[in-house]
Protein backbone atom coordinates (compact mmCIF):
# COMPACT_ATOMS: atom_id res chain seq x y z
CA UNK A 1 0.00 0.00 0.00
CA UNK A 2 1.31 3.28 -0.92
CA UNK A 3 2.52 5.90 1.61
CA UNK A 4 -0.23 8.46 2.71
CA UNK A 5 0.85 11.89 1.36
CA UNK A 6 -0.55 14.75 3.00
CA UNK A 7 -0.41 18.67 1.01
CA UNK A 8 0.94 19.96 3.82
CA UNK A 9 2.31 19.02 7.36
CA UNK A 10 2.20 21.59 9.78
CA UNK A 11 4.47 21.66 12.91
CA UNK A 12 3.25 23.56 15.77
CA UNK A 13 -0.50 23.79 16.76
CA UNK A 14 -0.76 27.49 18.04
CA UNK A 15 -2.19 30.26 16.66
CA UNK A 16 -0.20 30.27 12.88
CA UNK A 17 -0.30 26.55 13.03
CA UNK A 18 -4.09 26.24 13.66
CA UNK A 19 -5.07 29.47 11.48
CA UNK A 20 -3.04 27.96 8.24
CA UNK A 21 -4.35 24.53 8.39
CA UNK A 22 -8.24 26.23 8.89
CA UNK A 23 -7.63 27.91 5.50
CA UNK A 24 -5.40 25.03 3.78
CA UNK A 25 -8.47 22.91 4.93
CA UNK A 26 -11.28 25.00 3.64
CA UNK A 27 -9.11 25.35 0.22
CA UNK A 28 -9.69 21.01 0.50
CA UNK A 29 -6.11 20.68 0.89
CA UNK A 30 -5.17 17.63 3.39
CA UNK A 31 -3.72 19.25 6.16
CA UNK A 32 -1.52 17.50 9.16
CA UNK A 33 -0.85 19.74 12.03
CA UNK A 34 1.58 17.81 14.32
CA UNK A 35 1.21 19.77 17.83
CA UNK A 36 4.01 18.53 20.88
CA UNK A 37 1.62 19.46 23.52
CA UNK A 38 -0.95 17.12 24.99
CA UNK A 39 -3.73 18.71 24.02
CA UNK A 40 -4.50 22.70 22.30
CA UNK A 41 -2.61 25.24 24.24
CA UNK A 42 -1.30 23.72 27.00
CA UNK A 43 2.28 24.28 26.10
CA UNK A 44 1.17 28.43 24.29
CA UNK A 45 2.00 31.00 27.03
CA UNK A 46 0.88 34.41 26.03
CA UNK A 47 1.22 38.05 28.38
CA UNK A 48 -1.02 38.37 26.67
CA UNK A 49 -3.20 40.67 24.50
CA UNK A 50 -3.69 39.86 20.53
CA UNK A 51 -4.83 42.24 18.28
CA UNK A 52 -7.94 41.44 16.74
CA UNK A 53 -7.81 42.66 13.34
CA UNK A 54 -6.12 39.86 11.53
CA UNK A 55 -8.02 37.29 12.99
CA UNK A 56 -11.44 39.07 12.08
CA UNK A 57 -10.27 38.87 8.29
CA UNK A 58 -10.13 35.08 8.51
CA UNK A 59 -13.07 34.63 11.31
CA UNK A 60 -15.63 37.22 11.39
CA UNK A 61 -16.90 38.01 14.84
CA UNK A 62 -14.00 36.90 16.13
CA UNK A 63 -13.74 38.93 19.01
CA UNK A 64 -17.82 38.25 19.62
CA UNK A 65 -17.22 33.84 18.58
CA UNK A 66 -13.70 33.02 20.03
CA UNK A 67 -13.07 32.48 23.77
CA UNK A 68 -11.53 35.94 24.15
CA UNK A 69 -11.07 37.19 27.91
CA UNK A 70 -12.41 40.66 27.66
CA UNK A 71 -11.63 43.73 24.70
CA UNK A 72 -8.87 45.64 26.18
CA UNK A 73 -10.61 49.68 26.50
CA UNK A 74 -8.07 51.03 28.52
CA UNK A 75 -4.20 51.23 28.60
CA UNK A 76 -2.20 51.99 31.41
CA UNK A 77 1.58 52.46 31.33
CA UNK A 78 4.00 53.03 34.97
CA UNK A 79 7.25 53.93 35.21
CA UNK A 80 7.80 52.30 38.50
CA UNK A 81 10.20 53.69 41.52
CA UNK A 82 10.90 51.86 44.62
CA UNK A 83 7.51 52.98 46.01
CA UNK A 84 6.06 55.80 43.49
CA UNK A 85 4.63 55.22 40.19
CA UNK A 86 4.16 57.45 37.39
CA UNK A 87 1.83 56.50 35.50
CA UNK A 88 0.20 57.65 31.69
CA UNK A 89 -3.57 56.54 31.14
CA UNK A 90 -5.26 55.89 27.96
CA UNK A 91 -9.30 55.31 27.45
CA UNK A 92 -10.31 55.77 23.70
CA UNK A 93 -14.16 54.58 22.20
CA UNK A 94 -12.56 53.32 19.05
CA UNK A 95 -10.66 50.92 20.96
CA UNK A 96 -14.12 49.31 20.84
CA UNK A 97 -14.48 48.67 16.96
CA UNK A 98 -14.23 45.07 15.99
CA UNK A 99 -11.18 46.71 13.21
CA UNK A 100 -9.55 48.06 15.79
CA UNK A 101 -9.69 46.29 18.78
CA UNK A 102 -7.96 44.03 21.02
CA UNK A 103 -8.74 41.27 23.63
CA UNK A 104 -7.00 39.95 26.48
CA UNK A 105 -6.45 35.81 26.09
CA UNK A 106 -5.41 32.83 27.37
CA UNK A 107 -3.99 30.16 25.27
CA UNK A 108 -5.58 27.62 27.11
CA UNK A 109 -8.80 28.90 25.95
CA UNK A 110 -8.00 30.09 22.39
CA UNK A 111 -6.11 27.68 20.94
CA UNK A 112 -8.29 24.57 21.41
CA UNK A 113 -11.23 27.03 19.82
CA UNK A 114 -8.85 27.53 17.28
CA UNK A 115 -7.79 23.85 17.09
CA UNK A 116 -11.76 23.11 16.54
CA UNK A 117 -12.17 25.74 14.17
CA UNK A 118 -9.38 23.68 11.95
CA UNK A 119 -10.84 20.33 12.49
CA UNK A 120 -14.40 21.30 11.22
CA UNK A 121 -12.93 22.73 8.56
CA UNK A 122 -10.98 19.21 7.41
CA UNK A 123 -7.50 19.87 9.32
CA UNK A 124 -6.12 16.39 10.98
CA UNK A 125 -3.94 17.26 14.29
CA UNK A 126 -1.86 14.84 16.34
CA UNK A 127 -0.87 15.58 19.41
CA UNK A 128 1.57 15.07 22.23
CA UNK A 129 4.10 14.23 19.21
CA UNK A 130 7.46 16.37 18.69
CA UNK A 131 8.70 16.48 15.46
CA UNK A 132 12.32 16.09 15.45
CA UNK A 133 13.81 16.23 12.19
CA UNK A 134 12.35 17.76 8.44
CA UNK A 135 13.10 14.84 5.83
CA UNK A 136 14.53 15.86 2.85
CA UNK A 137 15.04 14.06 -0.83
CA UNK A 138 18.81 14.23 -1.67
CA UNK A 139 18.34 17.82 -3.80
CA UNK A 140 16.93 19.48 0.24
CA UNK A 141 13.65 19.90 -0.82
CA UNK A 142 11.71 19.29 2.17
CA UNK A 143 9.36 16.04 1.42
CA UNK A 144 7.88 15.49 5.30
CA UNK A 145 8.49 15.09 8.93
CA UNK A 146 10.14 12.53 11.31
CA UNK A 147 7.83 12.76 14.09
CA UNK A 148 8.62 9.96 17.30
CA UNK A 149 9.33 7.46 14.99
CA UNK A 150 7.30 7.57 12.23
CA UNK A 151 8.06 9.38 9.10
CA UNK A 152 5.14 11.38 7.38
CA UNK A 153 5.16 12.61 3.91
CA UNK A 154 3.67 16.05 2.40
CA UNK A 155 4.59 18.43 -0.60
CA UNK A 156 5.41 20.87 2.13
CA UNK A 157 6.33 21.70 5.29
CA UNK A 158 5.09 24.66 7.03
CA UNK A 159 6.97 25.48 10.19
CA UNK A 160 5.35 27.10 13.19
CA UNK A 161 6.94 25.34 16.15
CA UNK A 162 7.54 28.95 17.86
CA UNK A 163 10.39 30.63 19.24
CA UNK A 164 13.37 28.48 19.39
CA UNK A 165 12.43 27.22 15.59
CA UNK A 166 15.01 24.02 16.54
CA UNK A 167 13.46 22.84 13.08
CA UNK A 168 14.51 25.94 10.98
CA UNK A 169 17.98 26.04 12.40
CA UNK A 170 18.21 22.59 11.22
CA UNK A 171 17.45 23.56 7.58
CA UNK A 172 19.92 26.74 7.84
CA UNK A 173 17.00 28.99 7.48
CA UNK A 174 17.67 30.67 10.60
CA UNK A 175 20.54 31.00 13.13
CA UNK A 176 20.36 30.07 16.48
CA UNK A 177 19.33 32.57 18.89
CA UNK A 178 21.15 35.18 21.04
CA UNK A 179 20.43 36.13 24.47
CA UNK A 180 19.96 39.85 23.22
CA UNK A 181 17.23 38.84 20.72
CA UNK A 182 15.18 37.03 23.34
CA UNK A 183 13.96 37.37 26.75
CA UNK A 184 12.25 35.29 29.15
CA UNK A 185 8.78 35.51 29.89
CA UNK A 186 7.26 34.42 33.30
CA UNK A 187 3.41 34.89 34.31
CA UNK A 188 1.34 34.06 36.42
CA UNK A 189 -2.83 34.42 36.40
CA UNK A 190 -4.53 35.01 40.10
CA UNK A 191 -8.03 34.14 40.03
CA UNK A 192 -10.98 36.60 41.42
CA UNK A 193 -14.53 37.06 40.47
CA UNK A 194 -15.70 38.82 36.95
CA UNK A 195 -17.56 41.21 39.53
CA UNK A 196 -13.91 41.82 41.26
CA UNK A 197 -12.72 42.39 38.56
CA UNK A 198 -14.82 44.85 37.39
CA UNK A 199 -14.66 46.85 40.93
CA UNK A 200 -10.54 46.65 41.39
CA UNK A 201 -10.06 47.94 37.45
CA UNK A 202 -13.19 50.43 37.05
CA UNK A 203 -14.17 47.89 33.65
CA UNK A 204 -17.47 47.07 32.65
CA UNK A 205 -18.74 43.56 32.16
CA UNK A 206 -16.42 41.75 28.88
CA UNK A 207 -13.88 45.31 28.70
CA UNK A 208 -10.46 45.74 30.16
CA UNK A 209 -7.21 46.94 31.13
CA UNK A 210 -3.68 46.51 29.18
CA UNK A 211 -0.77 47.87 31.81
CA UNK A 212 2.79 48.16 30.93
CA UNK A 213 5.33 48.67 33.77
CA UNK A 214 9.40 49.70 33.44
CA UNK A 215 11.93 50.18 35.84
CA UNK A 216 11.89 48.80 39.56
CA UNK A 217 10.38 45.77 38.72
CA UNK A 218 13.71 44.43 36.87
CA UNK A 219 15.78 46.14 39.31
CA UNK A 220 16.95 48.26 36.43
CA UNK A 221 17.59 45.93 33.94
CA UNK A 222 16.24 45.40 30.63
CA UNK A 223 12.93 44.47 30.86
CA UNK A 224 9.31 45.57 32.11
CA UNK A 225 6.04 43.99 34.03
CA UNK A 226 2.74 43.37 32.32
CA UNK A 227 -0.74 43.01 33.49
CA UNK A 228 -4.06 42.29 31.79
CA UNK A 229 -7.50 41.81 33.07
CA UNK A 230 -9.10 38.55 31.84
CA UNK A 231 -12.71 37.79 32.71
CA UNK A 232 -12.78 36.26 36.33
CA UNK A 233 -8.58 36.52 36.82
CA UNK A 234 -5.79 38.76 36.10
CA UNK A 235 -2.41 37.57 34.05
CA UNK A 236 0.56 39.29 35.49
CA UNK A 237 3.77 38.89 34.86
CA UNK A 238 7.46 40.29 33.82
CA UNK A 239 9.84 39.87 30.56
CA UNK A 240 13.57 39.80 31.09
CA UNK A 241 15.84 39.98 27.78
CA UNK A 242 18.07 36.60 28.38
CA UNK A 243 20.95 38.88 28.25
CA UNK A 244 20.37 40.91 31.34
CA UNK A 245 19.70 38.12 33.52
CA UNK A 246 21.66 38.80 36.63
CA UNK A 247 22.13 42.50 36.00
CA UNK A 248 19.90 43.97 38.88
CA UNK A 249 20.60 40.70 40.98
CA UNK A 250 16.79 39.79 40.81
CA UNK A 251 15.54 36.25 39.31
CA UNK A 252 13.31 36.68 36.93
CA UNK A 253 10.77 34.53 38.74
CA UNK A 254 11.25 36.60 41.72
CA UNK A 255 10.72 39.84 39.70
CA UNK A 256 6.82 38.74 39.41
CA UNK A 257 6.80 38.63 43.20
CA UNK A 258 8.69 42.50 43.57
CA UNK A 259 5.61 43.55 40.68
CA UNK A 260 3.12 42.10 42.76
CA UNK A 261 3.99 43.90 45.84
CA UNK A 262 4.62 47.33 44.40
CA UNK A 263 2.69 49.41 46.01
CA UNK A 264 0.97 50.71 42.98
CA UNK A 265 0.08 47.27 42.28
CA UNK A 266 -0.28 44.69 45.14
CA UNK A 267 -3.77 46.28 46.30
CA UNK A 268 -4.96 45.14 42.87
CA UNK A 269 -3.83 41.83 43.71
CA UNK A 270 -5.04 41.27 47.26
CA UNK A 271 -6.75 38.02 48.04
CA UNK A 272 -6.73 36.82 44.93
CA UNK A 273 -6.06 33.33 44.23
CA UNK A 274 -3.20 31.72 41.88
CA UNK A 275 -4.28 29.42 39.37
CA UNK A 276 -1.33 29.33 36.48
CA UNK A 277 2.48 29.49 36.72
CA UNK A 278 4.27 29.46 32.71
CA UNK A 279 7.23 30.93 31.40
CA UNK A 280 8.37 31.08 28.10
CA UNK A 281 10.57 32.67 25.42
CA UNK A 282 9.68 35.98 24.15
CA UNK A 283 11.41 36.95 20.59
CA UNK A 284 12.79 40.60 21.29
CA UNK A 285 15.10 41.12 18.02
CA UNK A 286 12.54 42.79 15.83
CA UNK A 287 13.13 42.78 12.11
CA UNK A 288 16.72 42.55 12.29
CA UNK A 289 15.71 39.04 13.29
CA UNK A 290 13.57 37.89 10.71
CA UNK A 291 15.38 34.73 9.19
CA UNK A 292 15.05 33.12 5.94
CA UNK A 293 11.58 32.59 5.19
CA UNK A 294 11.14 30.02 3.25
CA UNK A 295 12.84 26.81 1.33
CA UNK A 296 12.39 24.04 -1.08
CA UNK A 297 9.44 22.69 -0.13
CA UNK A 298 9.00 24.62 3.07
CA UNK A 299 7.94 28.03 4.87
CA UNK A 300 8.42 29.41 8.43
CA UNK A 301 6.19 31.12 10.16
CA UNK A 302 4.73 32.94 13.22
CA UNK A 303 6.84 32.91 16.09
CA UNK A 304 9.33 30.50 14.34
CA UNK A 305 9.88 33.36 11.78
CA UNK A 306 10.64 35.90 14.73
CA UNK A 307 7.08 37.90 13.73
CA UNK A 308 6.85 39.56 17.11
CA UNK A 309 7.27 44.06 18.09
CA UNK A 310 8.08 44.80 21.31
CA UNK A 311 7.56 48.58 21.11
CA UNK A 312 8.16 49.41 24.90
CA UNK A 313 4.72 50.38 25.25
CA UNK A 314 2.85 47.80 23.46
CA UNK A 315 3.61 44.14 22.20
CA UNK A 316 2.61 42.28 19.41
CA UNK A 317 3.05 39.17 18.02
CA UNK A 318 -0.45 37.28 18.00
CA UNK A 319 -1.60 39.24 14.90
CA UNK A 320 1.79 38.88 13.09
CA UNK A 321 1.01 35.02 13.35
CA UNK A 322 -2.42 34.95 12.21
CA UNK A 323 -1.29 36.99 9.37
CA UNK A 324 1.87 35.21 8.21
CA UNK A 325 -0.20 32.49 8.78
CA UNK A 326 -2.62 33.14 6.06
CA UNK A 327 -0.51 34.56 3.90
CA UNK A 328 1.56 31.20 4.08
CA UNK A 329 -1.43 29.69 3.27
CA UNK A 330 -2.16 31.94 0.27
CA UNK A 331 0.78 30.84 -1.06
CA UNK A 332 0.50 27.24 -0.10
CA UNK A 333 -2.50 27.40 -2.21
CA UNK A 334 -1.15 29.05 -5.26
CA UNK A 335 1.59 26.53 -5.07
CA UNK A 336 -0.30 23.55 -5.33
CA UNK A 337 -2.26 25.09 -8.16
CA UNK A 338 0.83 25.50 -9.95
CA UNK A 339 2.11 21.71 -9.20
CA UNK A 340 5.22 23.78 -7.56
CA UNK A 341 6.22 23.60 -4.28
CA UNK A 342 9.59 24.76 -5.35
CA UNK A 343 11.83 27.56 -3.27
CA UNK A 344 10.88 30.12 -6.83
CA UNK A 345 7.46 29.41 -6.37
CA UNK A 346 7.43 29.58 -2.45
CA UNK A 347 9.28 32.80 -2.40
CA UNK A 348 5.55 34.46 -3.26
CA UNK A 349 4.97 34.03 0.69
CA UNK A 350 8.23 36.38 1.04
CA UNK A 351 6.64 39.21 -1.12
CA UNK A 352 2.92 38.80 0.35
CA UNK A 353 4.91 39.55 3.52
CA UNK A 354 6.49 42.04 2.43
CA UNK A 355 3.73 43.72 1.08
CA UNK A 356 1.83 43.26 4.22
CA UNK A 357 1.48 45.41 7.39
CA UNK A 358 4.02 42.46 8.91
CA UNK A 359 7.01 43.72 7.49
CA UNK A 360 6.33 47.43 7.02
CA UNK A 361 5.22 47.79 10.72
CA UNK A 362 8.62 45.52 11.58
CA UNK A 363 10.75 48.32 9.23
CA UNK A 364 9.16 51.44 10.72
CA UNK A 365 10.12 49.99 14.65
CA UNK A 366 13.70 48.40 13.08
CA UNK A 367 15.39 50.86 16.10
CA UNK A 368 13.38 49.82 18.55
CA UNK A 369 15.01 46.88 20.22
CA UNK A 370 18.32 48.99 19.77
CA UNK A 371 16.46 52.09 21.50
CA UNK A 372 14.98 49.90 24.25
CA UNK A 373 18.33 48.33 25.01
CA UNK A 374 19.32 51.00 27.29
CA UNK A 375 19.57 51.25 31.09
CA UNK A 376 18.91 54.52 31.78
CA UNK A 377 15.46 53.80 30.96
CA UNK A 378 15.13 51.16 33.51
CA UNK A 379 17.30 52.40 35.84
CA UNK A 380 17.25 56.53 36.02
CA UNK A 381 14.17 57.72 34.55
CA UNK A 382 11.51 56.63 36.65
CA UNK A 383 13.60 58.04 39.81
CA UNK A 384 14.15 60.71 37.66
CA UNK A 385 9.87 61.40 37.05
CA UNK A 386 9.71 60.52 40.49
CA UNK A 387 11.46 63.06 42.23
CA UNK A 388 9.75 65.62 39.48
CA UNK A 389 6.48 64.41 40.39
CA UNK A 390 7.34 64.85 44.23
CA UNK A 391 7.91 68.30 43.31
CA UNK A 392 4.67 68.96 41.75
CA UNK A 393 2.47 67.11 44.23
CA UNK A 394 4.06 66.31 47.84
CA UNK A 395 3.03 69.37 49.91
CA UNK A 396 4.23 69.06 53.60
CA UNK A 397 3.72 72.75 55.23
CA UNK A 398 7.54 73.46 54.81
CA UNK A 399 8.38 76.07 51.86
CA UNK A 400 8.88 74.42 48.64
CA UNK A 401 11.50 74.79 46.11
CA UNK A 402 10.78 76.64 42.98
CA UNK A 403 9.59 73.12 40.85
CA UNK A 404 11.92 74.35 37.87
CA UNK A 405 14.67 73.99 40.30
CA UNK A 406 13.37 70.53 41.26
CA UNK A 407 12.75 69.48 37.71
CA UNK A 408 16.13 70.48 36.75
CA UNK A 409 17.56 68.98 39.33
CA UNK A 410 16.05 65.70 38.53
CA UNK A 411 17.45 65.90 34.82
CA UNK A 412 20.81 67.16 35.79
CA UNK A 413 21.14 63.79 37.89
CA UNK A 414 20.80 61.94 34.58
CA UNK A 415 22.64 64.37 32.68
CA UNK A 416 20.66 66.70 30.06
CA UNK A 417 22.57 65.81 26.92
CA UNK A 418 22.02 62.31 27.52
CA UNK A 419 18.62 62.71 28.22
CA UNK A 420 18.36 64.78 24.73
CA UNK A 421 20.02 62.00 23.15
CA UNK A 422 17.84 59.34 24.35
CA UNK A 423 14.49 61.50 23.17
CA UNK A 424 16.33 61.85 20.39
CA UNK A 425 16.93 58.05 19.67
CA UNK A 426 13.11 57.38 20.84
CA UNK A 427 11.78 60.04 17.91
CA UNK A 428 14.16 58.25 15.78
CA UNK A 429 12.83 54.78 16.80
CA UNK A 430 9.31 55.15 16.66
CA UNK B 1 3.43 35.36 52.62
CA UNK B 2 4.80 35.12 48.88
CA UNK B 3 4.67 31.56 47.44
CA UNK B 4 7.03 29.88 46.79
CA UNK B 5 8.36 28.36 43.63
CA UNK B 6 7.20 25.00 44.74
CA UNK B 7 3.69 26.26 45.27
CA UNK B 8 3.71 27.89 42.10
CA UNK B 9 4.68 24.89 40.04
CA UNK B 10 1.93 22.69 41.54
CA UNK B 11 -0.61 25.39 39.30
CA UNK B 12 1.66 24.70 36.65
CA UNK B 13 -0.70 23.30 33.75
CA UNK B 14 1.69 24.50 31.07
CA UNK B 15 5.30 22.72 30.33
CA UNK B 16 5.86 20.02 32.42
CA UNK B 17 6.46 16.69 30.49
CA UNK B 18 6.84 14.11 33.02
CA UNK B 19 8.13 11.28 30.08
CA UNK B 20 11.83 13.06 29.44
CA UNK B 21 13.42 16.52 30.87
CA UNK B 22 13.69 19.28 28.78
CA UNK B 23 17.40 20.12 29.26
CA UNK B 24 20.43 17.27 29.42
CA UNK B 25 22.99 17.53 30.96
CA UNK B 26 25.93 17.11 28.79
CA UNK B 27 29.00 17.92 30.87
CA UNK B 28 30.47 19.97 33.58
CA UNK B 29 30.59 23.99 33.65
CA UNK B 30 33.72 25.75 34.42
CA UNK B 31 32.07 28.94 34.33
CA UNK B 32 30.84 30.24 37.46
CA UNK B 33 29.42 33.43 36.32
CA UNK B 34 27.50 30.91 33.90
CA UNK B 35 26.08 28.71 36.60
CA UNK B 36 25.21 31.41 38.95
CA UNK B 37 22.90 33.12 35.71
CA UNK B 38 20.89 29.92 35.24
CA UNK B 39 20.36 29.30 38.75
CA UNK B 40 18.60 32.91 38.46
CA UNK B 41 17.39 32.54 34.98
CA UNK B 42 15.38 29.09 35.40
CA UNK B 43 11.92 30.09 35.77
CA UNK B 44 11.20 26.83 37.52
CA UNK B 45 14.17 27.23 39.66
CA UNK B 46 15.19 23.57 38.95
CA UNK B 47 18.73 24.59 38.91
CA UNK B 48 21.28 24.78 41.90
CA UNK B 49 24.87 24.47 42.89
CA UNK B 50 26.24 21.35 44.10
CA UNK B 51 28.76 21.91 47.19
CA UNK B 52 31.28 19.51 46.16
CA UNK B 53 31.50 20.12 42.41
CA UNK B 54 31.23 23.42 40.53
CA UNK B 55 28.27 21.64 38.66
CA UNK B 56 24.23 22.38 37.79
CA UNK B 57 22.24 19.69 37.74
CA UNK B 58 18.68 19.58 36.46
CA UNK B 59 16.00 17.99 39.65
CA UNK B 60 13.23 17.56 37.40
CA UNK B 61 11.64 17.85 33.94
CA UNK B 62 12.42 21.35 33.28
CA UNK B 63 9.66 24.14 32.24
CA UNK B 64 9.71 24.93 28.74
CA UNK B 65 10.76 27.99 28.82
CA UNK B 66 13.74 27.73 26.56
CA UNK B 67 15.77 29.96 28.77
CA UNK B 68 18.68 27.72 29.38
CA UNK B 69 20.20 26.94 26.57
CA UNK B 70 20.16 29.87 25.40
CA UNK B 71 22.56 31.18 28.50
CA UNK B 72 24.96 29.06 26.41
CA UNK B 73 24.91 29.47 23.31
CA UNK B 74 27.46 28.41 20.68
CA UNK B 75 29.81 26.23 22.80
CA UNK B 76 26.80 24.86 25.19
CA UNK B 77 28.72 23.21 27.35
CA UNK B 78 26.53 21.87 29.82
CA UNK B 79 23.11 21.88 28.52
CA UNK B 80 20.82 20.93 25.21
CA UNK B 81 17.89 21.70 24.57
CA UNK B 82 15.88 18.69 23.39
Amino acid sequence: MAEEKFDVIIVGGGITGCVAAYLLAQAEMEVLVVERAEEAGQKAVTGGRMYGHAMEKIFPGFGEEAPVERKIVRERISFLAEETATTLEYDDEEMRKPEKASYSILRGNLDPWLTEKAEEAGAMFIHGIRVDKVLTDDKGKAIGVLAGEEEMYADCVLLADGVNSLLAQQLGLKKELEPKQVAVGVKEVIQFSEEEINKRFGVKDGEGLAWLFAGDVTNGAVGGGFLYTDKDCVSIGIVETIEEIGYGGVAPRDMVERLKNHPSVRDYLTGGELVEYSAHLVTEGGYDMIPQLYGDGVIVAGDAAALVMNLGFTIRGMDLCAESARLAAETIIAAKEKGDYSKASLSLYEKKLNDSFIVKDMKHYRKMPAFIDNHRIFEQYPGMMEEIMKGLWLVDGEEKEKFFKTAMGAVKKVGIFKLFGDVRKAMGAL
Amino acid sequence: MAMTIEDKLGHNRFNVDSSYAHIHVKDTCDDQKLVERVIMACPAKLYSQREDVKDVWNAAPAASSHTDVLLSPGTTPWAVWV
